[in-house]
């Protein structure tokens, strides 16, 4: 009996399917959106770049902010690192690896960069590295005090959080024509995306690091006479070192994996090589380039996270 | 059990009797790439659409950036076939086709490859590329040909190209447009910036044309941004032939006289495939098509505006420029 229902009930199923189909394909389109319910929010949203793109005022802190990141940031470290030796370059890297993590990881490092100048790709990487970091240090200068203030008021870290999110899961090709409108292709507008792709981690992971450190902490600094500054910058900062640390982290190897997608905006370095190597079907070059990466990420990955190891270590926290 | 092998029947009856109430039963298939230039889509586009309407194919399309890739793609059978190639970029073309290039009924142009790919015949739009100024810019500065620019170079420096001019170059380095290269051989002290896209060059030159700022941009026509904004063309010198050049020799021996040194050639655009496809008998009647297409510069140009600047879908623009024109098209029918 309890049978004979449940077929009845899958015949009506597949009889109510087969008709919406049927309905819809022949007579009445109700499969598809309304068309009177349409908005539409792209007119709007293209009147208020190309407003943009002509206000003098907009375009003017546009080229000052392109030309202060360009030749205060970008450039001197680009000359910088594509000018020094290379042997020079290796050996900061191996002795960083050495003081954070250990002999065998300074090793390593000086392995893998000696196999990136072996593959000929040297330069490029220099300039990989320099956008990275260029994108990293706008990165924390934007996004630790935004962290900080969303650790100290819970609506702005809501309005934030919806913000953060929304940066998160934009596909970048959304914003990059409008920098591209506002800043001109290039490295900068490179690094800007990079910004935008990137920042998320080091916001949240801020904001999160200073919740997380317990209320008594702080209570114990204030009622020995402790300012707001002095708790935040003798107590709080300290603890939370750890989270920021992987914030940091993240972020580097978020911009790291951006330096595909700048290419398509004028970006250099790496990510154009394994652009170019694809469009000639060179899989050889683009595929060195794209190991290039993974190393460069690989080590410094590997560094900002010993870090953290032995700051957990210096505060108690692992043993 | 017995539950469950019914559900999976009554789901594969609705699956039927769903897929039945479209024509599946396209039995021809094709494989075709779909450019990374509007006007390469659009000429595909047209070709695709004649196919799938009047001659029942089902063509599967995939995004493939132009260059010597797709030339090897073709070549190797991972697809069937590309749409307007142009002779001045590519260089996969004298290495692969052996065939004449025939432009209503002329030689144009002699291949002597390994025959690895097949030459299907033109594509008929006629290209032309060259380097482009806005009309106000060389109006307010007195630029005539290419020879004045350098007199201007700082009128058209930015930060990053310091004290040279800087070129919105050809976007895309497997394009093979040597711009640098070019601009070198002529000695203009010239940057050329490579942006990795036509969106990315097109939307900067758009916001430069926007604050009515100079600025050199790298453009082909047909192209719907010729009627949008008022450009004038830097008059490359003539091209010529230079025929030691190879992707591996790479210019060197040609020096300034001939290519890349120079204007780009008139290019009769071609459509070209995988010669196995092409050469059975099933596909026989799509060779023959593809011998008689001729789509023309203005057509293009005609559905560029509806694209890129009425920002319409590609295929509702053909279907349309099909349904409206049928004496354009019918005679390439085989």
């Amino acid at each position: 009996m309890n049978l004979l229902a449940k077929d009845i009930m899958l015949f009506l199923i597949f009889l109510v399917l087969f008709l919406i189909a049927f309905i819809d394909h022949y007579f009445l389109e109700i499969g598809t959106f309304p068309k009177e319910w349409k908005l539409s929010i792209r007119q709007p949203i293209t009147n208020a770049v190309e407003s943009l793109t002509v206000n003098p005022g907009f375009i003017s802190f546009a080229k000052g902010l392109r030309a202060f990141v360009y030749l205060n940031l970008l450039r001197p470290l680009d000359v910088f690192l594509t000018q020094i030796p290379w042997w020079y370059t290796l050996a900061v890297f191996s002795a960083l690896g050495y003081v954070t993590v250990g002999i065998r990881f300074a090793i390593i490092t000086a392995l893998l960069l000696l196999f990136i100048g072996a593959c000929g790709i040297w330069t490029q990487s220099m300039i990989t590295l320099s956008s990275v970091l260029v994108s990293v240090v706008l990165c924390f200068v934007i996004g630790v005090p935004l962290g900080i203030i969303a650790s100290y008021n819970e609506r702005f870290r809501n309005i934030q959080n919806v913000v953060l999110d929304a940066m998160q899961t934009l596909p970048y090709f959304c914003y990059l024509i409008p920098v591209l409108m506002f800043f001109g292709g290039g490295t900068v507008s490179a690094v800007l995306a990079t910004v935008i792709y990137s920042i998320p981690p080091i916001i949240r992971l801020t904001s999160l690091g200073l919740t997380q450190v317990s209320g008594t902490y702080s209570e114990v600094s204030r009622s020995f006479g402790g300012t707001l500054i002095q708790t935040l910058n003798k107590v709080k900062f300290p603890l939370a070192i750890p989270s920021l640390v992987i914030g940091f982290n993240q972020t580097v190897i978020m911009a790291f994996a951006m330096q595909i997608v700048t290419p398509l905006i004028g970006g250099k370095g790496l990510g154009l090589e394994v652009f170019n190597g694809l469009a000639r079907s060179d899989t050889g070059r683009g595929l060195a380039a794209g190991i290039g990466i993974v190393l460069l990420a690989i080590i410094i990955d590997r560094i900002t996270l010993a870090w953290t190891k032995k700051q957990r270590e210096a505060l108690g926290l692992i043993s | 059990m017995k539950l469950s092998k019914k559900i999976s029947a009554l789901i594969l009856s609705v699956a039927l009797l769903i897929g039945s109430f479209g024509q599946a039963n396209a039995a021809k298939r094709l494989h075709a790439a779909i450019a990374d230039w509007t006007g390469g889509i659009i000429t595909c586009e047209v070709a695709v659409a004649i196919l799938e309407r009047e001659m029942g194919y089902k063509i599967k399309q995939t995004v493939f950036p132009s260059g010597t890739g797709l030339w090897e793609a073709i070549a190797a059978g991972e697809l069937d076939f590309a749409c307007e190639s142009w002779p001045s970029y590519a260089e996969a073309d004298t290495v692969m086709l052996k065939e004449d290039l025939i432009y209503e009924g002329k030689v144009v142009g002699t291949y002597s490859g390994d025959g690895s790919v097949d030459l299907l015949g033109t594509a008929g739009i006629i290209g032309m590329s060259d380097y482009w100024i806005p009309r106000y810019a060389a109006e307010e500065l007195g630029i005539k040909t290419w020879k004045d620019l350098n007199k201007h170079k700082a009128k058209f420096a930015t930060i990053e190209s310091g004290k040279k001019g800087r070129l919105i170059g050809c976007p895309v380095a497997g394009w093979n447009c040597h711009d640098q290269k070019r601009l070198d051989l002529l000695g203009i002290d010239f940057q050329a910036d490579e942006l990795g896209t036509e969106a990315a060059a097109i939307a900067e030159a758009k916001a430069a044309y926007m604050r009515k700022e100079p600025f050199l941009l790298y453009l082909w026509s047909p192209h719907w941004f010729f009627g949008e904004y008022d450009m004038v063309g830097v008059q490359l010198p003539e091209h010529k032939t230079c025929d030691s050049f190879t992707e591996a020799n790479n210019w060197k021996d040609c020096g300034t006289a001939a290519w890349p040194a120079t204007g780009w050639a008139k290019d009769y655009t071609m459509n070209y495939g995988n010669p196995a496809t092409f050469a059975s008998a099933e596909h026989a009647d799509a060779k023959k098509f593809f011998e008689k297409m001729s789509l023309q510069n203005i057509d293009q140009a005609k559905m560029l505006v509806e694209v890129d600047i009425k920002k319409r879908d590609v295929k509702e623009v053909v279907n349309e420029w099909l349904d409206n024109n049928p004496d354009k098209w019918k005679s390439w029918l085989p």
